[in-house]
């Protein structure tokens, strides 16, 4: 509560439009996640008080306060609040490649990853969990700092050990071996990644016409010039999947959930998403 | 359809040659296709080997090449000069063309159309460029010696348009005389003034012989009336007019020397008259007919034709009226001018042209002063000399100190005075008719000899009768006798008073009528007319009337005006009383009548050029907006080329365009350039030409003002029409009101109030003060019909106008009293336009008095003028 008004005061008072509705769209997939059955606070062996309760026949006696007791004629049991810290880390890529977008109707795709990862890392600093983004020190609490953490991210540094869940938002498009060694380093960690993919739709469909000289990102003295795109759409397509294809293959081998979202369409489906996973591991864990 | 294209003619045939290179724009829309969409992509590298799939280049449109092969055959087909010849009949030819014009007053009128005209005939017989044809041009105003000169279409152009209207008649004998000259045949255009004149027949005849075929003959569209005489009455003025219209009715409009229309009189049949008060009658310096505007209808009247202003002391009463002096002046006075009575202050403050005074015993000290100041500002002073007036040796308003005995002509046996003994040529009263019996029989002499006194009268024994002596502007004249029987039997006859009507004549501006007494010297113009009736300018080599050569119709050497000089005036009219209008017998002679030329060739250079550019303008624009909407916002630098690119194409385009714009307005008055540290003075055209002339007038003696007293510079004085002229140039309008106004259109109401909303201020003159009250109130309603007004008030004690740096008591205009309104400091508009009132209505008639100079209440009115003029 008071991460948002400290927040929430800073932004009304010095952010651009257009950052507010990136703001909201964090916030609302914050608040969205935060009420679910994850984000709900339980007893348990942490510091923090939980509540009272009286004294079940069967129990310990050395789990009676003694001093709550004094005051009634009840005998009661002090219950802390539970807290079973999982590691959080985020990393959103910065390469030239995702700051694109195909329109200037749509957003560009590391402003998608911004959002969604931003917006995950909220909902669990909510429910009190410590997330952080690879390659910081210490956990930014508010968005100004978070935005300043998620801009400045680079590649990927070594992960720590007992690297707990490990978001990883890119557009996927680098090649299969390079995510291949990505993976299996976090996992030597002991780390779970997570892939979120943001695709473009343009990129996806690529439903263009007439003569078009393209221009690499990367490297952009590289041209190539397509006389009739509709005549090569097919072959692009044909690639393209076939590289996504082989990605899916490899999360699925190395037991990587992968999620893809496209530039323009709601976010919440996608967090959603992303949220039961982490909420399926914890039941799995308790269960365990 | 083909006889549509076989009226395209080329000045620049060769140039279509080029129309050749079309073709090549479908190869290089080939080799150089549209440019294509440039755009970045993440999964470029799936695009790899791709782009050499489609090895054929896709070629510009079919569209585009169109529109460029359009742009380009535009282009050259303009460079090749094209024009759309109507031929109205006319066959371009190489056979030589003579056109013959009345350049006289009579064809002012028409003058326009003659232009448009004979333009229209040049350019239908030798297209643009095309200099094979020759041409004569000839008009009747040229002297019979002057050769007939082969000229070009393109100086025959010229000279056209350098032609005026003349303001004398044609001479045909001259151009007889000159075609006699000629054999070479033509095609002849002949303008007539529609009038015969001398030699008339064997100028045609002479134009029939030199003829190829019939000449043509374009006879003037407006009906001529000239204004032939005009005579001063009891109660104003009389006019004669003659036209070839029977029962013609005509308007004239009586004329100050600002061009203030004083009356307008209705005239049928020829003739017709105008009641006109004294004082506005004393004014009137001109009368023109309305609606024509040529010399013929101007009629310029001398100030010596007019009745004078004379004063004469109010004694009151006489006991003896029959032996008074007084009551003989004032019976001669009434019949000559108008009367003003009063003591010598009064007199001297009504300015009249002359004081009459009878035999008196001199004059006050005071009196004296004033007096002598009267007429050294230009006063006429008469005395009749009797026994009260001789032997005053301190009398100073005399021409020579009188002896104190007077000479008795006739005995005591006796009735009979000494005869009045001829004038002579040289004196004013030369001619003056003087009854036979009219004698006196004492007359009062000079004590001594006196050089410095003209003698305008003596008896038969050479005693002087009527002396005078000029007294710097102004004289005295003395009449050596009484106005009453008691000395003379002068005043029981005429005689006495056609000896004051003369001696009044030399009291008037110019002097006396060269046709009344001939002239003593030369008359240099003093105001000269040109042909449209307009006052021209008089040229220093101008050249004067001589005595022996009274001229009584105009000519080359002698334009109407107004001669003077030498105490003698000679007004020489364009069209005189003895002129007649004889009508030249179209249908007698064979001619062709031509009633026309439309415009008959068009150039089509600009239209071509426009389409040309356009497209290319298309063409571009295309490629821009392709460019701009598929680029990375990122490559600012090919965003700036573009917008270049744009204006590049464009601006030969906004040239080209604009010319064309401008040629179809009427007037770009507007579009004069200016200099920002410049004002320009404006007033608001009305269709009565002489209120426009006032107007103008008037803000000519407040720029005059302005130039002189601050350091801001007028450069010009503008007439605009509210409908279609830009107004915003302007910081104040001046619009006077004439006095037939007529409601404006919606238009004129629309940019009037467009003008005041956005910062402008509207003054309108009504001219109230010197009209009835019923009709000013009427007038100014129809004149701000229409206009959107704030509430109005009289300027409060503390508005700007009591308060600025001239700190004026009233607003005095023409008349001492006259009213001003603003807008009301309650208005809820008041600060819309920083406070200045958008609305300035008086009735003061302004003009009038910025007109006049900067003496007296003018010099109230021109502070007052600056005032608004500071107020913006």
């Amino acid at each position: 509560m008071q991460f948002r008004e400290k927040t929430s005061a800073k932004i009304a008072a010095s952010l651009e439009e257009e950052s507010l509705k990136i703001f909201a769209k964090i916030n609302e997939i914050a608040n969205y996640l935060s009420f679910g059955n994850f984000g709900k606070r339980k007893k348990g062996d942490g510091d923090d008080f939980w509540q009272f309760r009286q004294l079940n026949i069967g129990e310990s006696a050395n789990k009676i306060d003694w001093r709550r007791s004094a005051k009634t004629n009840q005998i009661f049991v002090k219950e802390k609040e539970a807290q079973n810290p999982k590691r959080f880390q985020f990393w959103i890529d910065a390469r030239p490649a995702l700051h694109w977008s195909s329109s200037p109707m749509l957003e560009h795709k590391f402003i998608c990853a911004q959002v969604l990862a931003i917006g995950i890392y909220l909902a669990l600093r909510k429910i009190g969990q410590n997330p952080s983004f690879i390659g910081h020190l210490g956990n930014p609490s508010s968005i100004d700092e978070i935005l300043g953490c998620a801009n400045n991210l680079g590649k990927m540094p070594p992960v720590a050990n007992k690297a707990g869940e490990v978001i990883l938002a890119s557009d996927g498009l680098e090649e299969i071996d390079i995510w291949h060694a990505r993976i299996a380093n976090i996992k030597s960690r002991g780390g779970q990644p997570l892939l979120v993919i943001i695709q473009d739709p343009i990129e996806l469909n690529f439903d263009l016409s007439g003569r078009v000289l393209f221009n690499s990102i990367e490297q952009f003295q590289e041209k190539v010039q397509i006389e009739d795109c509709q005549s090569i759409r097919k072959s692009y397509l044909e690639r393209y999947n076939r590289h996504f294809d082989a990605l899916r293959v490899l999360a699925s081998e190395m037991e990587v959930p992968i999620f893809f979202h496209i530039s323009g369409a709601d976010y919440l489906p996608i967090a959603k998403q992303i949220w039961q996973v982490f909420e399926a591991k914890t039941q799995r864990r308790r269960l365990g | 359809m083909s006889g549509l294209f076989s009226q395209i003619h080329f000045a620049h045939l060769g140039a279509l040659f080029a129309l050749a290179a079309i073709p090549l724009i479908w190869l290089v829309s080939k080799m150089i296709p549209p440019s294509p969409r440039t755009m970045a992509l993440p999964t470029f590298k799936f695009l790899a080997d791709l782009g050499s799939v489609s090895r054929n280049i896709q070629a510009a449109p079919i569209w585009l090449k169109i529109l460029r092969s359009l742009a380009l055959f535009c282009l050259i087909a303009a460079i090749a000069t094209p024009y759309y010849s109507a031929g109205n009949g006319v066959k371009t030819t190489a056979e030589a063309v003579t056109i013959v014009i009345d350049d006289s007053w009579a064809n002012a009128n028409d003058w326009e159309q003659i232009r448009a005209n004979s333009k229209a005939i040049i350019e239908n017989h030798a297209p643009i460029n095309n200099a094979t044809t020759q041409f004569r041009l000839m008009t009747s105003s040229q002297n019979a010696q002057m050769p007939i000169s082969v000229l070009s279409n393109r100086d025959t152009l010229n000279f056209t348009e350098q032609l005026e209207p003349k303001p004398y008649l044609p001479d045909h004998r001259a151009l007889t005389n000159r075609l006699k000259k000629l054999d070479q045949k033509s095609h002849i255009y002949y303008f007539t003034d529609g009038l015969r004149h001398d030699a008339s027949d064997e100028f045609i005849g002479e134009l029939k012989r030199i003829a190829i075929g019939k000449p043509n003959l374009l006879k003037p569209n407006s009906p001529l009336v000239t204004l032939n005489n005009i005579e001063a009455t009891e109660n104003g003025f009389a006019f004669e007019y003659k036209s070839f219209a029977k029962n013609a009715r005509e308007k004239v409009n009586f004329l100050s020397k600002d061009g203030e229309i004083l009356g307008t009189g209705q005239g049928e049949n020829g003739r017709g008259s105008l009641a006109l008060p004294a004082n506005l009658v004393r004014k009137t310096a001109a009368a023109s007919i309305a609606g024509q505007y040529n010399a013929g209808a101007h009629f310029m009247i001398a100030a010596s034709v007019l009745p004078p202003l004379i004063g004469i002391e109010g004694l009151g009463q006489a006991d003896e009226p029959l032996v008074s002096d007084n009551h003989y002046i004032a019976t001669a006075a009434n019949m000559i001018g108008n009367v003003v009575q009063g003591d010598v202050d009064n007199l001297i403050a009504a300015k009249p042209n002359a004081i009459i005074f009878g035999d008196r015993n001199g004059f006050s000290p005071s009196e004296e002063r004033a007096l002598l100041a009267y007429m050294r500002h230009g006063g006429t002073i008469i005395r009749f000399m009797g026994a009260h007036a001789v032997g005053k040796q301190q009398d100073l308003i005399v021409c020579a100190p009188l002896s104190a005995t007077p000479r008795i002509m006739a005995s005591n046996f006796s009735w009979n005075g000494a005869r009045i003994e001829p004038t002579p040529p040289l004196s004013p009263l030369f001619g003056v008719e003087i009854n036979e019996e009219a004698r006196p029989r004492i007359v009062s002499v000079f004590q001594n000899a006196q050089s410095n006194v003209e003698i305008w009268a003596r008896l038969m024994d050479q005693t002087p009768l009527v002396s005078r002596r000029a007294i710097g502007l102004g004289q005295i004249v003395m009449i050596h006798t009484s106005a009453s029987p008691v000395w003379s039997d002068i005043s029981l006859y005429d005689s006495q008073i056609h000896i004051l009507r003369r001696i009044l004549q030399t009291s008037m501006a110019n002097g006396i009528s060269a046709n009344t007494r001939p002239p003593s010297g030369e008359m240099r113009p003093i105001l000269l007319l040109n042909g449209f009736g307009e006052i021209g300018q008089v040229s220093a080599d101008q050249k004067p009337i001589l005595p022996n050569q009274l001229v009584s119709a105009p000519n080359a050497d002698y334009p109407p005006g107004i001669y003077a000089g030498n105490g003698s005036v000679h007004v020489l009219q364009a069209a005189s009383s003895d002129l007649a209008l004889r009508r030249l017998d179209y249908k007698a002679q064979d001619f062709d009548l031509v009633s026309g030329f439309a415009k008959s060739q068009v150039d089509l250079r600009q239209t071509l050029f426009f389409i040309g550019f356009l497209a290319l303008a298309v063409d571009c624009l295309i490629a821009a907006l392709g460019l701009a909407f598929f680029r990375k916002s990122s490559n600012k630098f090919a965003e700036m080329a573009t917008i270049l690119l744009c204006l590049f194409v464009f601006s030969p385009l906004l040239a080209t365009s604009t010319p064309a714009i401008a040629q179809s307005t009427a007037a770009p008055k507007a579009s004069a350039k200016m200099s920002d540290d410049d004002l320009v003075l404006a007033y608001i055209i009305t269709p009565d030409a002489a209120t426009n002339l006032a107007a103008k007038t008037g803000l000519e003696g407040l720029s005059a003002a302005l130039n002189a007293r601050t350091n801001i510079r007028t450069t010009r004085i503008i007439g605009i029409s509210p409908a279609s002229d830009e107004m915003a140039l302007y910081p104040i309008i001046y619009w006077l009101l004439p006095a037939n106004n007529r409601p404006m259109d919606a238009a004129s109401a629309q940019a009037l109030n467009r003008y005041m909303r956005n910062g402008g201020v509207l003054f309108i003159d009504t001219k109230g003060g010197g009209r009835e009250r019923r009709i000013a109130l009427q007038n100014t309603q129809i004149a701000t019909r229409g206009l959107v007004l704030p509430p109005l008030e009289p300027p409060p004690e503390n508005h700007v106008l009591h308060r600025s740096f001239y700190l004026l008591a009233g607003f005095p205009g023409r008349f001492a009293n006259s009213n001003l309104w603003v807008e009301a400091q309650n208005s809820t508009n008041i600060s819309a336009n920083d406070g200045v009132s958008p609305i300035i209505i008086g009735d003061g008639d302004w003009a009038s008095a910025w007109a006049g100079g900067p003496h007296g209440r003018e010099q109230t009115a021109i502070e007052l003028g600056l005032i608004f003029i500071f107020m913006r």
